[in-house]
């Protein structure tokens, strides 16, 4: 407790205040006191309000007077508590091949718990939606079998309350966005005044807030994203699934959204488990605690099994300087390729940064590099 | 949530608000949008109907309103219809208890109710109209005033002979002798039709019937004599009631007179009135139900009157209104 709150304070000196507000937010959420998410949803509006008018001007001193003030309330109320980490869900040994077509899904092992974020990834047409889908539910498995630890003989039923799906084509919503959120929360047991309050905490922890009162056709399927985001959360699942939710994202939006659900992940008053699939590989890596790796309808690395089993260091290299000058720098300690738009620089006796240091002191130029020893990209080929 | 929907009050606003909080079942089922909007239909077509001049003994135009209201009843299901696929709401996960789908069915079943219901309003609307322009007392003394007139004009080409139907009663009887005539020769009498004072004989023609039967006509019958446990005959009062009720005055509380009542009372003492005169009364109270002069009456001898006597055809009366005095048909007085 005492380290979040340390943190927001870090945060709020730094100047990184929306990144303060939502975590302000998240903090009042875990304490569970309406009175403080309705002051800590205030000062996220006082924040956005004055983040729309784009002023440079600094935030009124109000502002950092008020959010100080509840950062101490919660400091001096809030209890210490510890996640319990529980298993969520256990596959085994499961299958999946399709009537039409060629392709299916191998035999997998997987296990999911509370407060984890697992990241799947892989080519085009590998997998990854089929394996997302039969673990929600949506796709009957031929062998092996799906257990959701927390679900006694649950039905159809329990298991769409258990585990939420949000695919990456997301279905049309009717209505005004805020009604639909709404609804989904009373849905969700969350009526009256608690339905209004954590559909306003909802719409600004995802600052949604500008476009509540918008409809599906006025917004980009960026924002589509987000808001069903936002709606699935307000149902409180145990389990979350999405298919490439950073597909329709910018890059702002994609650090922010996955930096939202690692955090969400991690919430002390309701952890979830989260299963993302993603072309993005590097910001999946830095946010999932394991990454799965499908190719050809097989897993065939998780992150940590890399680690253990890499027995050569890889690394992206962009340069202007010709292949023959970088293998003649290199030697044939280094394998090198050549991807069209950068090389891949493969070595079992030089680390990383000896490879760098070599062509550095050779007066390389280094447009871009990155150590992908420990990443699942080094299988992307 | 805010108000984008046409000719939405804040009363139902607040209501929508309310249930989109507390009931998202009953909220995405769109029921009470349902009643709002058609209440608000409701008291649209009920103004229409009673704007529109509509005479109550013309013609009824109740089946044109019908056809357009079901038109709108149809568009109004199909419209409500999308909605509800719209929402997805035949597949909706959460926390919906049995009781709460149990009421959600129940409103739905009600608002189909009510958009059914817009196809009785025009009728309805007519029917008031209708009732506020001639009472029941009104149609029920002028009935009784045309069948007395009648009688008294047209007494002496009436029957005053009572009929009499002689039957035997069988416990069972096949269909195929249905009052199958027979013939009885010297029957035996019973102690019922020794101690009646005038027994009539036992032999003659009969038309079978069963018992079941024979209580039904016990029922419509003037007169009962009963010559034993198995034959009955039925008298019959002539036809003296040429007017009669239809449809919605059966229920009224005002009676009509029936034909032992007007035998009773005009023919059994009967006092020749002036028949021109009495022939006029009638008529004038036919005209006041006629809708337009010259429409759908009969004609005999190239003289415009209301009804007429035929010895062939018998009594004939036409008359344009059909839900409430539609067709009388005068009965034959054979």
């Amino acid at each position: 407790m005492q380290n979040r709150v340390e943190e927001i304070r870090s945060f709020l000196n730094h100047q990184d205040y929306s990144l303060a507000v939502r975590r302000m937010l998240d903090l009042c959420l875990d304490f569970g006191n309406h009175q403080l998410i309705a002051r800590a949803i205030a000062l996220s509006k006082t924040y956005r309000l004055h983040e729309n008018k784009k002023v440079s001007s600094l935030l009124p001193n109000a502002f950092l007077e008020q959010a100080n003030f509840l950062l101490a309330e919660l400091e001096n109320t809030y209890p210490n508590s510890v996640i319990q980490q529980q298993k969520l869900l256990s596959a085994n040994n499961i299958s999946k091949t399709y009537s039409k077509g060629n392709f299916s899904l191998q035999s997998i092992n997987f296990e999911l718990k509370t407060s984890e974020v697992v990241g799947v990834v892989g080519e085009n047409g590998n997998g990854k939606t089929t394996l997302l889908r039969c673990l929600a539910g949506q796709l009957a498995i031929d062998t092996g079998s799906i257990t959701y630890t927390l679900l006694q003989n649950p039905d159809y039923y329990d298991v769409k309350n258990h585990v939420v799906f949000i695919p990456q084509r997301i279905p049309r919503w009717y209505g005004l966005l805020k009604d639909n959120l709404h609804f989904s929360a009373s849905l969700a047991g969350l009526t009256g005044k608690e339905n209004e309050l954590m559909v306003e905490f909802m719409l600004e922890r995802l600052n949604l807030s500008s476009y509540a009162h918008l409809t599906w056709n006025q917004i980009s399927s960026g924002y589509r994203t987000r808001f069903e985001l936002a709606r699935i959360l307000l149902q409180k699942p145990s389990l979350l699934i999405l298919d490439e939710p950073l597909a329709n994202l910018d890059i702002n939006a994609q650090q922010t959204i996955l930096t939202d659900l690692w955090y969400i992940a991690k919430s002390e008053s309701h952890p979830l488990g989260i299963i993302l699939s993603s072309q993005q590989l590097h910001e999946v890596e830095k946010v999932a605690d394991s990454v799965l790796f499908i190719k050809q309808g097989a897993c065939l690395f998780r992150t940590g099994d890399i680690a253990e089993i890499a027995v050569s260091n890889v690394i992206e290299l962009e340069t202007s300087a010709e292949r023959n000058a970088v293998i003649q720098i290199l030697g044939e300690h280094v394998q090198v390729q050549f991807n069209g738009g950068f090389y891949t620089l493969t070595s079992s006796t030089l680390s990383s940064n000896e490879i760098i240091l070599k062509l550095l002191e050779q007066n390389i130029s280094i447009n871009y590099f990155r150590d992908i020893t420990k990443s699942t990209k080094r299988y992307f080929n | 949530m805010e108000n984008r929907r046409p000719f939405l009050s804040n009363f139902m606003h607040a209501i929508d608000k309310n249930l989109l909080l507390h009931k998202p079942e009953n909220w995405t089922a769109r029921t009470h949008l349902v009643w709002y909007y058609g209440i608000l239909f409701i008291g649209i077509l009920s103004t229409l109907c009673l704007v529109i001049p509509n005479d109550p003994r013309a013609d009824s135009t109740v089946g044109y309103w019908v056809l357009f209201t079901i038109i709108i009843s149809i568009v109004a299901l199909i419209f409500w219809l999308i909605f509800l696929l719209r929402f997805n709401v035949f597949k909706r996960f959460g926390k919906i208890s049995s009781i709460g789908r149990l009421k959600t069915f129940g409103l739905y079943f009600a608002s189909v109710g009510l958009i059914v219901f817009f196809s009785y309003v025009p009728a309805l609307i007519e029917t008031i109209r209708a009732n506020l322009a001639y009472g029941d007392k009104e149609i029920v003394d002028d009935i009784n005033n045309v069948n007395i007139k009648i009688v008294q004009a047209e007494f002496d080409s009436l029957n005053h002979v009572w009929s009499r139907d002689s039957f035997y009663v069988v416990n069972e009887l096949h269909y195929s002798r249905y009052e199958e005539v027979v013939e009885l020769q010297n029957a035996t009498s019973t102690i019922d039709s020794i101690n009646n004072k005038n027994p009539s004989p036992s032999y003659g023609s009969y038309r079978i019937i069963d018992s079941a039967d024979l209580t039904v006509k016990l029922k419509s019958a003037d007169s009962t004599q009963k010559i034993n446990d198995s034959i009955y005959i039925l008298i019959t009062c002539p036809n003296y009631t040429f007017l009669d009720f239809q449809y919605n005055l059966k229920n009224t509380k005002y009676k009509l007179l029936d034909n032992k009542s007007i035998y009773k009372d005009i023919v059994r003492n009967f006092k020749q009135p002036n028949i021109e005169q009495t022939r006029k009364e009638a008529l004038a109270i036919l005209n006041k139900y006629r809708y337009q002069k010259n429409s759908d009456l009969v004609y005999v001898n190239g003289q415009e009157q209301p009804y007429y006597v035929d010895a062939e055809g018998g009594f004939f009366l036409n008359n344009q209104r059909t839900d409430i005095y539609a067709n009388y048909q005068l009965q034959n007085a054979d």
